[in-house]
């Protein structure tokens, strides 16, 4: 079962910026259908399943080197986190939509010349 | 460079002699890594070094050691050759093509993995040593063929251009028998909303043990990664009643993350077909799912091997499919970076992921799946090829599995309208309850 169905309710009431998340239950419940649909037919069709090469690919790391600078103290922010957070993003999935294999043709290189990416 | 069998000149990093398809081999394994090791980094070296897989290979008869029949086959219990007459088990020799990724310089290429010339013959004819009938092989289909007079099985086992035969390959492990259970077990607990034909037809007696072509790479980068995160400090409400409001306060940082990225073993699908992974059209992307596979365990081609399965050859060369792997190994540092930066557990924006390659590996591979495929004619015409794959190494199993749609839209619906009137309840009971 994906991820985002069981941790939907977490995530609608963990998102909620006035601290009472239970408001959001009858929305979750009008809702209900819909979310049913989608779980039962991710649970068999399955297509969002894919080789998760970021951390199942054995990888080492050596000599690391790290800063870490304090910037400023934010204060009375609304939401619980990072805008613009960027650390989990995944651009090398084949599925997802993208018709890989025809932006692949007329490609050539190799792989050194990928830099400055976000 | 000329071609050592015809004497054909070859240009400048061609793998194969234009004229009568011998590999152009640019020294042995040793030779190749040693040569590679003194090449600039990988973004100057136009041309790869290419690593012969194959020394010594033959076609025509593969003889068991010990009696000399050619009637072998895999034993999937063992993992090993059998010969099928004298019952002697025995291996082919274990890939030698691995190296020390932190000493990678350079663009090093298995020679079963370089680029696939267009017009390369796959009807390859072959002289039976045993009684000098001219045996033909379609090697678009498979390896092997038997001679019609002797009965002896011809292999091929010589690299053609054509992405028929790869640097290594990992046997079959699993079973028909035990690929059945996974593949049974993982359909019995989807049955309630499957579609009523498909329940009906679903059979595992003719699932097929296919070796599907994939790119193994290893990869020796430097990783620099620059942004900001954040940490949260305090989380608080204030204000009563309806005003509440929850606020989070956060150190924001300047951070960066700079180190050396061994990958060993990234795996990309070589085939155009299966690495076409686009959802409602296909379900490739259940195949892409079984991997990783244990990499370690790949032994040197043998079409004794392939016997008893089918095998699809690769029709992806390594210059397109450089972009992906490029896209993947930036995943890897990007996670690799979080993992040293989980202090911030409210985020990281990377404004800068620049990852230097300064070798790469790249070998062609065939890995073992056991595949059930199912076609769906839906209603409006449209076809669906479902499949059911099964890791044939470590048996993870993911599939697809037809849905009866109108089904699930009622039962949808009762739900929708249940959570409907419950969803109102709360709404009022909340409102009293204020």
């Amino acid at each position: 079962m994906p991820d985002f169905i069981w941790n939907l309710p977490s995530l609608l009431l963990g998102s909620s910026s006035d601290g009472y998340g239970y408001h959001l239950i009858p929305l979750v419940l009008c809702f209900s259908g819909f979310i049913f649909y989608i779980a039962v037919y991710l649970r068999y069709r399955n297509t969002d399943k894919r080789h998760h090469h970021e951390h199942e690919t054995t990888t080492n790391i050596a000599h690391l080197q790290q800063y870490d600078q304090l910037v400023k103290h934010r204060t009375k922010l609304r939401t619980a986190t990072m805008q613009d957070s960027n650390d989990s993003r995944i651009e090398g999935a084949l599925s997802g939509g993208s018709d890989l294999p025809a932006s692949l043709k007329g490609l050539a290189g190799t792989i050194g010349g990928f830099t400055n990416g976000k | 460079m000329f071609c050592p069998k015809c004497g054909t000149q070859v240009a400048d990093g061609g793998a194969f002699c234009p004229a009568c398809g011998t590999a152009i081999v640019i020294g042995t394994a040793a030779a190749g890594i040693a040569a590679a090791a003194a090449a600039p980094p990988a973004e100057a070296t136009a041309t790869p070094v290419v690593v012969k897989t194959n020394e010594g290979a033959k076609d025509g008869i593969n003889k068991c050691p010990a009696c000399g029949s050619s009637d072998i086959a895999l034993n999937l219990a063992t993992g090993l050759l059998r010969c099928n007459f004298c019952r002697k088990e025995f291996s082919s020799e274990a890939d030698t093509l691995d190296y020390d990724i932190s000493r990678l310089q350079g663009v090093i290429i298995g020679s079963g993995s370089d680029t696939i010339v267009a017009d390369a013959a796959t009807m390859i004819t072959l002289k039976c040593t045993a009684c000098g009938a001219e045996v033909v092989i379609d090697t678009a289909e498979s390896a092997q063929a038997r001679c019609h007079w002797c009965r002896n099985t011809l292999s091929i086992n010589q690299q053609i251009p054509n992405g028929a035969i790869p640097d290594a390959l990992i046997p079959f492990r699993l079973t028909k028998e035990q690929a059945q259970k996974h593949i049974e077990a993982f359909v019995s607990k989807r049955q309630f909303f499957a579609h009523p034909r498909f329940k009906a037809e679903f059979t595992t007696q003719n699932i097929m043990g296919v070796y599907l072509p994939y790119m193994v790479i290893d990869v020796n980068a430097h990783a620099d990664l620059r942004g900001q995160g954040e940490h949260l400090v305090r989380k608080y409400t204030v204000g009563s009643g309806d005003n509440k409001k929850t606020y989070y306060d956060a150190d924001l940082y300047n951070l960066g993350r700079d180190f050396d990225l061994h990958i060993d073993d990234l795996t990309v699908e070589a085939s155009n077909e299966r690495i076409n992974q686009v959802a409602g059209v296909n379900t490739n992307n259940v195949i892409n799912a079984i991997l990783p596979y244990p990499l370690k365990e790949t032994v040197k081609f043998n079409a004794n091997y392939l016997r008893g399965f089918t095998s699809e050859k690769r029709d992806i060369n390594r210059e397109q499919l450089a972009p992906l792997a490029g896209a993947q190994v930036r995943d890897i540092a990007r996670h690799q970076a979080k993992q040293t930066a989980l202090f911030y557990d409210r985020g990281i924006h990377w404004d800068q992921v620049q990852v230097e390659n300064k070798g790469e590996l790249w070998k062609s591979v065939y890995l073992p799946v056991w595949l059930y495929s199912y076609l769906e004619v839906k209603g409006n015409g449209k076809k669906l090829l479902h499949y059911v794959a099964v890791n044939g190494v470590t048996g993870e199993t993911m599939g697809s599995v037809p849905l009866n749609t109108a089904k699930l839209f009622i039962v949808s619906a009762i739900v929708e309208a249940v959570g409907l009137v419950l969803g109102v309840g709360a709404t009022i009971l909340l409102l009293f309850a204020s």
